[in-house]
């Protein structure tokens, strides 16, 4: 029980500090708005019938809004100088690792959450029959991109140029989650049965669970000195 | 894993002879493919290239975990270099492909599943060296260890993904393979075991320049302890 | 034929960059390696210098 406690411990820090100011809350859900309209101005009315690049522009927002989010879980820790304190702390390095990712998982998830409703408005797409399958699949694919994220902004939180470091090693390796998020979003959204998505649920899972496993077996190293 | 110049030569020498060789078997034995033309030859140099590339990866994907292991820098500085190796390699994969995708296809660049792979492999390469420019040299050997391990995790999750969106995307053809007669067959042989021994050649060079500054910055260390 | 200029493209390109990057291998090397012999003979000159001291 003691791992919990540590485990709540460090994400009950991380949302106290950011309930504080909203700060990043806040940011994360302008700019997916931004994105959002963006987009429309990029592809302008041939959006209206087709879902399949609707889903990619929700996607879109979702990761590089998310990635915000992700560039300050570490580096926010870097700048107030507490990270040695984190790491010197007798908590091992997996639990810092789930922490951080759990704690960045939800707030990605309250601004998914507010960017499908504006999405549903600036795009004129119901969701509300889809919602069941819609969150299965933005909770796979948000942890992966999550995880991946949280892993690399560990890495890249020491670089003096973190803020472009972390997406040049993030979209390379997300590849294979924004593809399957994508896709199976799309499926879904043009109305077809929950069976077409296997495949790329079957991807999202296996994705998550070797980057999980990875994380596991390798964190410690990442905040060696 | 140190190679001394005594052997390093006669090899280097053989990369040569083996390359002249395989030119010879490319332009003059192999036959000129029929519905393809000349361009068919590019071929020789593409598949090597792209298996090289992949085996560079997959270099460095072990010398990372036995570096995360034992903590022993040699490890580390194979899968440096092995990953620039594999750049340069992947590169020419991915600019011999389009040549060859043109005239045929009339198309430079298709989202085919192997190179598109083989692109996002380039890019993830490509991270691992601004990783290791971007972060302090006490963590330089740790963080590029584990990037390179995911690096290569994620081959495999990504070509399934890109095939599996291919396949309900079918765009244009996709097929890569040839009849290949059988003097075809032995030139890629010979071309492919010169481009081995090419890359080994480039990867054991590269080891030692790496070797060679390592060994300055310990005789520099000695100097200091000395005017002291 | 007009499709060997496509052979002849990637031909050049390839041994270009294989050239390109195994002569900035030699370069570097070799600096290093004078650099190296700098250094030895800088050591061996400060050893003979201690030994001659004492």
């Amino acid at each position: 029980m003691k791992f919990v406690h540590k485990l709540g411990a460090i994400i009950w820090k991380d949302f106290i500090s950011e309930f504080r100011t909203k700060e990043m809350i806040l940011s994360m859900c302008l700019f997916s708005f931004l994105v959002l309209i963006i987009f429309n101005f990029a592809f302008g009315l041939s959006l209206k019938f087709d879902r399949g690049m609707i889903a990619g522009i929700l996607w879109v927002a979702f990761v590089f809004s998310g990635l915000t989010g992700l560039g300050r879980s570490f580096s926010m820790e870097r700048d107030r100088g507490t990270l040695p304190g984190l790491i010197l702390s007798p908590v091992s390095p997996w639990t810092i690792f789930l922490a951080k990712l759990i704690g960045v998982f939800l707030f990605t998830i309250v601004m998914e959450i507010i960017t499908v409703f504006i999405f549903t408005v600036l795009y004129n797409t119901t969701v509300l029959p889809f919602l069941a399958p819609l969150a299965l699949i933005a909770f796979l694919g948000t942890l992966g991109f999550t995880a991946v994220g949280t892993i690399f902004s560990a890495i890249s939180a020491t670089a003096k140029a973190r803020n472009v470091l972390l997406p040049i090693l993030f979209f390379p390796i997300s590849v294979p989650v924004i593809i399957a998020s994508v896709k199976a979003t799309g499926i879904i959204l043009n109305g077809n049965p929950l069976q077409m998505i296997f495949p790329w649920l079957k991807i999202l899972v296996a994705f998550d669970l070797i980057f999980l496993l990875v994380s596991y077996l390798t964190f410690a190293y990442i905040l060696e000195e | 894993m140190k190679r001394t110049p005594t052997l390093l030569i006669p090899f280097q020498l053989l990369t040569y002879v083996l390359m002249l060789f395989a030119l010879y078997t490319i332009f003059i034995y192999a036959p000129v493919e029929k519905t393809m033309g000349v361009i068919q030859k590019i071929f020789y140099i593409h598949v090597p290239a792209a298996f090289l590339a992949y085996l560079a990866f997959f270099i460095t994907f072990i010398a990372s975990i036995f570096y995360l292991y034992r903590k022993d820098s040699r490890w580390d500085t194979v899968a440096h270099c092995a990953v620039e190796t594999g750049v340069i390699f992947c590169t020419i994969v991915l600019i011999t492909g389009p040549i060859w995708a043109k005239p045929i296809w009339n198309v430079w660049w298709t989202w085919d599943p192997r190179l598109t792979t083989t692109l996002i492999l380039w890019f993830t390469y490509v991270a691992y060296l601004m990783l290791r420019r971007a972060v302090k040299e006490n963590q330089r050997a740790n963080l590029a260890a584990v990037f390179g391990i995911i690096g290569f995790l994620n081959v495999p999750i990504t070509f399934f993904s890109i095939r599996l969106w291919r396949t309900i995307h079918p765009v244009v053809i996709t097929s890569r393979g040839l009849n290949m007669s059988g003097p075809m067959k032995l030139s890629l042989i010979i071309t492919f075991i010169a481009f081995c021994f090419l890359f080994f050649s480039m990867l054991i060079s590269r080891i030692r320049l790496e070797r060679s500054k390592m060994h300055i910055e310990e005789l520099k260390e000695i100097m200091d302890d000395m005017n002291f | 034929m007009d499709n060997s200029i496509y052979l002849f493209a990637a031909f050049s390109i390839t041994w270009s960059i294989i050239f390109v990057y195994i002569f900035r291998l030699f370069r570097t090397q070799t600096a290093l390696n004078d650099q190296i012999n700098k250094i030895k003979k800088a050591l061996q000159d400060n050893i003979d210098l201690d030994v001659s001291d004492s």
